[in-house]
C-alpha cells in the first residue's frame, strides 16, 4: 500500500468535489490501484490554510468549508504568510490548483503550479488559465524535472481529450477541429428555441449554477475562446491567446432568428473552430445554423463535443452527454492516477 | 535509432495504407520516437518479396499501383508463401493484414500462431482470429514474451479500444453501445431519403462499401464480432459468437423507416453491451433511437460507440469504421503501442 500526500490549493466547488470523490473511492483506490490518498494540506484565498503532515480528516474539512467557516484551525503547523509559502511548507507530492483564476492572466495559478513542480511535485489543474498563458513553460519545467503537468478536466470536463492525444493517438498532426465547448450557452440557445426569452435562459442557466453571476464570460464567447486557445496550444503545438480567438457571442441571436432556422429544420450553435492556415492558425468562435446530418445539431443542454481532423485520421469526434457535478473531479482524480502510478 | 523489422501478410487496402503513412511520415517517427520502421517482406496473392535491407515504401505502391502485382520486385520470392515468409525472413513483428474469416479466423489465425511461437511481435486487424480466439492467441503471447495489437479490427484507426482499455476503464465502464459496421449504416441513411433496401444495398456496393455478398454484414454477424471483441477487451468477458442475440437489417421496408422519422427517432443497427448482475448481456439489432441521441446523429459508412460510465457519464467517440489510412494507421498505433 502506497500513501499519496496532495496539496490543494483552491477549496469551491471544484476542489470541495475532488474530496467526496476520493472519501468515496477510498475502498477502490486501495483495493485496486493500492493507494492511500491524503490530503496533507488546503489552502484557500478568503478562508485560510491547513496543513496536517498526519493527513486532514477531509469530512471535518468539508464541514467546515461548507459552514463557510475558517480552516486554520485544522492546521498542525504555523499559519504560512502566503500561497506561495504554503506550497513551499506542505509536505506533498502532488498540487492540486482549483484556486479563482485571472483569464487574461492565469495568475495566480500560473506561479503556485511553477512552485509546486520547482519543488517537485505534480502539477494538476482545472484551470483553463495557467494552460493557456503558461503551457510552454510549465511543460517544459515538468519534463525537466521528471514530473507531470496534467489539466484533462479543463475541456470538456473529465472527457479523456488531452491523454487520447497523448496516449492513443501517437505521431498525428492535428489540422484542425470544431465543436460545441461551452455548455452555457448551448443550454441558453435550447431554451430559447423552447419559447424562453433570452434573458430568462440567462436567469435558468444562473440558477442550475452553470453561469457567473455577471454571465458575459460565457454568453460573449470568452469562455469558449479560452477552451479553443488552449487546444491550439497543447495539440496543435502552436501557442495562441483567447485574444487572438475570433470572437462572436449569442447576443445577437433572435427568437426570430431561432424560428427561421427551425422553419429550415437547423438549428443554432455556438460553433468553435480552428483551421491550420500557413504556419499559424486561424482560430474562431461564433454562432452558426447546423444542419441535422451534423453531429453538432444533436448536442443538447450542457452536453458537449468536439470533432478533430488530422492527417492519417480524417475525423474522430467525442461527444460527453450531460456531465454530472462530479465529472470535473474524476478528470483531476484520473491525472493524478496517472501522475503517481508512472 | 531502433529498427523495427516488419513482415506483412497481405497488401491490400490496410497494407497499401500503411506503407503510405511510413512513406509520407517514417522519418517524422525516427525523429520523435527513435524507431525506423522497415517493411522487409510481404506475402500476398499478388506476390512474396524478402529484402533484408528493406523495401522504399514507395515503390511498393508505385509497383503495385502500375503493375497490379507484387511479381518483379527485386527480392521476389516466387516459391514463398505466408508460412514461410514467417518462418525464413528476418523479422521482428508480422502484421496480418489479410482478409477476414468470420467462421473460421483462418487462415490468419495460423499465421499468427506461427508468428508468436517464432517470439516475434504481431498486429491485426483482422477481426475473424481476434473474435474466435483472442485469449488462446494472448496466452501464447504471453508464453514467448510477445505482444498482439488488435486495434484496428474495431472502428480501424480510431482508438475505440484504447480509450476504453486505458482511459475509460478506471471510470467503471457499465455500458458500450456502438454503430460498428458502416455498411448497414450507410444503407439505413440511404433509406431515409427514401430509397429501397435493395436500392441502398446497390449503392453500397457500387461505392465499394457493400461485398457481392453482403450477409456479413447486413445479418449483423461483422458487428456481433466487434461485440465480441469489445466483451473480451474491455468487459473481461469470454463471451463467444453464439452468445450474442443477432439481428440484421434486410426485414426493414421503407415504411418502417418513414414510421422512425415520423415519431421523430432513427433506425440504426446497434452492437451491444452491458454489465448485469455479473453477467454481460450482448446483442446486435436495429433499434429506434431520438434524433438527440449521439449515435443518431451519425450517418453514412462513419462508426461510433458509446461508453456509459458510472463516474464520467457517457462519453461517445465517432470515427471512420474503415478506410486505407485510417486503418493503416491503427497499425501504426500498436506498432508504437509495442516498441514506444
Amino acid at each position: 500500500m502506497r500513501r499519496i500526500s496532495i496539496a490543494m490549493v483552491g477549496f469551491g466547488n471544484v476542489g470541495r468535489a475532488f474530496a467526496r470523490l476520493i472519501l468515496n473511492k477510498q475502498e477502490v483506490l486501495e483495493r485496486e490501484h493500492g493507494l492511500i490518498l491524503q490530503v496533507t494540506g488546503i489552502a484557500t484565498g478568503r478562508h485560510g490554510m491547513a496543513i496536517d503532515p498526519q493527513g486532514i480528516g477531509l469530512e471535518h474539512a468539508l464541514e467546515v468549508s461548507t459552514r463557510g467557516e475558517n480552516l486554520t484551525y485544522l492546521s498542525k503547523t504555523p499559519q504560512p504568510a502566503s500561497v506561495l509559502e504554503f506550497i513551499c511548507q506542505v509536505p506533498a507530492v502532488v498540487l492540486l490548483e482549483n484556486s479563482p483564476v485571472n483569464h487574461l492572466t492565469g495568475q495566480p495559478a500560473v506561479d503556485h503550479l511553477r512552485a509546486a513542480l520547482q519543488r517537485g511535485m505534480h502539477a494538476i489543474t482545472a484551470n483553463k488559465g495557467p494552460v493557456v498563458h503558461a503551457f510552454r513553460e510549465l511543460n517544459q519545467l515538468a519534463v525537466a524535472s521528471g514530473r507531470r503537468f496534467l489539466f484533462e478536466s479543463t475541456v470538456m470536463d473529465g472527457a479523456p481529450i488531452f491523454s487520447l492525444f497523448r496516449e492513443t493517438l501517437p505521431g498525428v498532426v492535428l489540422q484542425g477541429f470544431h465543436g460545441i465547448l461551452n455548455s452555457c450557452t448551448n443550454l441558453i440557445l435550447g431554451r430559447m428555441e423552447q419559447g424562453e426569452t433570452f434573458e430568462q435562459a440567462v436567469r435558468y442557466a444562473q440558477s442550475i449554477g452553470i453561469t457567473e453571476t455577471d454571465p458575459s464570460e460565457d454568453i460573449d464567447g470568452w469562455d469558449a475562446s479560452i477552451k479553443v486557445a488552449l487546444l491550439v496550444t497543447v495539440l496543435m503545438g502552436l501557442p495562441l491567446l483567447p485574444q487572438q480567438v475570433e470572437r462572436e457571442g449569442i447576443r445577437g441571436i433572435t427568437p426570430q432568428g431561432l424560428a427561421e432556422a427551425k422553419r429550415a429544420g437547423e438549428r443554432w450553435k455556438l460553433v468553435c473552430s480552428a483551421r491550420r492556415e500557413g504556419s499559424g492558425v486561424r482560430a474562431k468562435v461564433a454562432p452558426q445554423r447546423v444542419r441535422p446530418d451534423s453531429p453538432l445539431y444533436s448536442i443538447n443542454g450542457t452536453s458537449s463535443y468536439v470533432e478533430f481532423e488530422m492527417d492519417v485520421l480524417p475525423g474522430l469526434g467525442i461527444v460527453e452527454n450531460d456531465p454530472g457535478p462530479d465529472t470535473t473531479a474524476y478528470g483531476l482524480l484520473a491525472d493524478l492516477l496517472k501522475a503517481v502510478q508512472e | 535509432m531502433q529498427e523495427v523489422r516488419l513482415g506483412l501478410i497481405g497488401f491490400g487496402n490496410v497494407g497499401q495504407g500503411l506503407a503510405q503513412i511510413l512513406r509520407d511520415h517514417g522519418t517524422e517517427y525516427e525523429r520523435r520516437f527513435g524507431l525506423r520502421f522497415l517493411i522487409v517482406a510481404i506475402a500476398d496473392l499478388r506476390g512474396n518479396a524478402y529484402n533484408p535491407l528493406g523495401f522504399d515504401p514507395g515503390l511498393l505502391l508505385d509497383t503495385v499501383a502500375s503493375c497490379g502485382t507484387l511479381k518483379g520486385l527485386p527480392g521476389e520470392q516466387p516459391t514463398w508463401d505466408a508460412l514461410t515468409m514467417i518462418r525464413e525472413s528476418d523479422t521482428d513483428a508480422i502484421l496480418e493484414l489479410s482478409f477476414t474469416d468470420l467462421q473460421t479466423g483462418e487462415p490468419a489465425n495460423t499465421h499468427l500462431r506461427q508468428a508468436l511461437a517464432l517470439k516475434k511481435h504481431v498486429v491485426t486487424t483482422n477481426k475473424g482470429p481476434v473474435a474466435l480466439y483472442f485469449d488462446q492467441l494472448e496466452a501464447l503471447a504471453r508464453q514467448n514474451g510477445a505482444q498482439i495489437g488488435v486495434e484496428g479490427t474495431v472502428m480501424s484507426g480510431t482508438p475505440t479500444l484504447r480509450l476504453g482499455r486505458e482511459l475509460l476503464a478506471g471510470a467503471g465502464i457499465q455500458r458500450v453501445q456502438g454503430i460498428l459496421n458502416g455498411t448497414t449504416n450507410f444503407i439505413l441513411t440511404q433509406m431515409e431519403t427514401g430509397r429501397s433496401y435493395a436500392e441502398a444495398l446497390a449503392e453500397a456496393q457500387r461505392l465499394g462499401y457493400a461485398e457481392a455478398d453482403p450477409s456479413g454484414d447486413v445479418e449483423g454477424y461483422d458487428t456481433a464480432c466487434k461485440v465480441v471483441i469489445l466483451a473480451r477487451l474491455l468487459m473481461g468477458a469470454q463471451i463467444g459468437l453464439e452468445d450474442v442475440a443477432r439481428q440484421g437489417i434486410t426485414h426493414l421496408k421503407p415504411q418502417d423507416i418513414a414510421a422512425a422519422q415520423s415519431a421523430g427517432q432513427r433506425w440504426k443497427l446497434l452492437g451491444t453491451l452491458e454489465q448485469s448482475q455479473g453477467r454481460v448481456q450482448a446483442s446486435v439489432r436495429p433499434e429506434w433511437l431520438p434524433l438527440s441521441h449521439p449515435l443518431a446523429g451519425v450517418s453514412g459508412a462513419t462508426n461510433a460507440v458509446t461508453f456509459s460510465t458510472a463516474l464520467l457519464g457517457d462519453v461517445t467517440l465517432i470515427g471512420p469504421g474503415a478506410g486505407r489510412l485510417a486503418t493503416g494507421y491503427a497499425v501504426i498505433q500498436d506498432l508504437l503501442g509495442i516498441y514506444r
